[in-house]
């Protein structure tokens, strides 16, 4: 019976997701859309096994133990708009890649690049996240 | 000058590893033993170290999966050529067996647009994308650039979130030539706002679509084109609220469940597949169908296998899968029978 109750509470206890990891690029694309140093590529759960090139000299994994990783793969979108589309004479939005990457760590917040009026420029909106500890994957 | 020799290969070895170069084929698979473990992080080094490949650029998603990928991709900025393209592709227990259920199978998974590809000259071969999104702009697989594009979408297996549209795979507006065949595509559905496209061969009179051999149910417009040019062959667009809407320019063999066919021949007709439950989609065709086996064209001068790898036999199968019979042929031979030199048998 004690060996269930065991079972059970590791389920549970493993089944939670504990922290996150963001793997951010180090360096900038050449082209407008491609992710720039600072972006964040992939968010994982806190403890993943990163593979053997998700490691310096092109990226970085910041730990971020106090946050729960559903809430961090928000930060993994791309900065996409929308556009009207005409079919057969009904208008139809259809989405579009502005850039790569939506959220970037400046310094050590993430802050989210958002649309201006011209469609390239983005600027920076307000600070969401501080106190990420900076780690090498390997 | 065995210092200078020392100091050169230390040299080397330094930048190489404090610069990355361009690395032409990187792998994809779980558990840390490839080079990444999701795929846009392997398009993203690619599009910052490979911007302008000498050679062909290509990712493998390989291994056995346990968990989708979730993180959606875009491939963009990489100056492609014919000879230098982009090739996407899984290989082992990472390609799935026609249907989203295989154990093992890699699956991309995103709320928004999955994988959006505006290189000019690439493939995507054997992913199953799942969009899960919640607005009808999005597409499971969007591809779109300008000029003398050569994109290529084939043997993949596409999911939509049925209540909210969308688009399952695409051409946009002003891609150049854009090739769709070997997919199945379903759940795209909006029908409060009577949208969602299985397949979207492009719009507005520009690029070329070739549409071929792919089977689509369960969207609003199972396919549609309306571009410069454009050929829909051998497919299999059923169950759909339009089977096919758009200027089909050059069809043969399409197949519709309602009379929307651009092949008067190949309507209204009823099918055979595994299953079509919802939560079990399997759409391979069955040995009792009568209606899409042996009813296809040929069209060997451009690809010559189905969804599964299986070879298309003569007369060709309509849709994505090519049917392969499970029961393995008997031989019986008696008496006094002997061969000589090259002896074959064919199923």
């Amino acid at each position: 019976m004690r060996k269930i109750i065991f079972t059970i509470c590791f389920c549970l206890i493993t089944s939670i997701s504990f922290g996150a990891e963001f793997l951010v690029i180090q360096k900038s694309g050449s082209h407008y859309t491609h992710a720039k140093a600072g972006d964040i590529v992939a968010v994982r759960p806190d403890g993943h096994k990163w593979g053997k090139k998700e490691c310096l000299p092109l990226f970085k994994v910041v730990k971020k133990p106090e946050m729960k990783y559903e809430d961090a793969k928000v930060y993994e979108q791309s900065l996409t708009e929308e556009v009207d589309v005409e079919i057969e004479g009904k208008i139809e939005k259809q989405q579009e890649v502005v850039r790569d990457r939506k959220y970037y760590f400046d310094g050590e917040t993430i802050k989210a690049k958002v649309l201006s009026t011209e469609k390239i420029s983005v600027v920076s909106e307000k600070a969401i996240i501080e106190d990420a500890k900076v780690l090498d994957a390997k | 000058m065995r210092n200078r020799l020392l100091l050169a290969i230390w040299f080397l070895f330094i930048a190489t590893k404090a610069f990355a170069v361009c690395d032409y084929s990187l792998t994809v698979c779980e558990g840390g033993s490839c080079d990444f473990t999701g795929l846009n992080s392997a398009v993203t080094e690619m599009e910052i170290e490979c911007a302008s490949p000498s050679s062909p650029l290509s990712i493998e998603i390989s291994g056995t999966w346990t968990a989708d990928d979730t993180t959606a991709v875009v491939i963009s900025g990489i100056t492609t050529t014919s000879d230098n393209d982009v090739t996407i592709f899984t290989s082992g227990d990472a390609r799935h067996d026609g249907t989203e259920f295989k154990s093992g199978a890699y699956k991309l998974t995103a709320s928004s647009t999955v994988i959006g590809m505006s290189v000019e000259h690439g493939t995507i071969d054997g992913l199953i994308v799942h969009l899960t999104g919640s607005s009808n702009a999005m597409a499971a697989i969007g591809a779109g650039s300008r000029g003398q594009d050569f994109l290529v979408i084939k043997n993949n297996v596409v999911i939509g979130n049925n209540t909210r549209g969308g688009i399952g795979m695409g051409c946009a507006q002003d891609a150049g030539k854009c090739y769709l065949y070997n997919n199945i595509v379903y759940n795209f559905r909006n029908t409060s706002y009577s949208n969602g496209t299985c397949i979207s061969g492009g719009n507005q009179n520009y690029g070329d679509s070739y549409i071929y051999n792919n089977t689509v149910t369960d969207c609003w417009r199972g396919i549609y084109a309306n571009v410069l040019t454009e050929e829909t062959k051998n497919n299999i667009s059923y169950n759909n609220e339009i089977d096919y809407s758009g200027t089909q320019r050059v069809s043969s063999n399409n197949i519709s469940s309602d009379a929307t066919s651009p092949d008067v021949a190949y309507r209204n007709k009823t099918l055979s597949f595994v299953s079509l439950v919802s939560g079990s989609e399997d759409l391979h065709l069955v040995t009792s169908d009568t209606e899409a086996i042996d009813k296809g064209t040929d069209l060997s001068d451009i690809f010559t296998t189905d969804i599964d790898g299986d070879t298309r036999t003569d007369p060709w199968d309509i849709g994505a899968d090519e049917y392969v019979s499970s029961v393995s042929p008997i031989i019986k031979l008696k008496g006094d029978v002997r061969f000589k030199g090259d002896v074959r048998f064919f199923n």
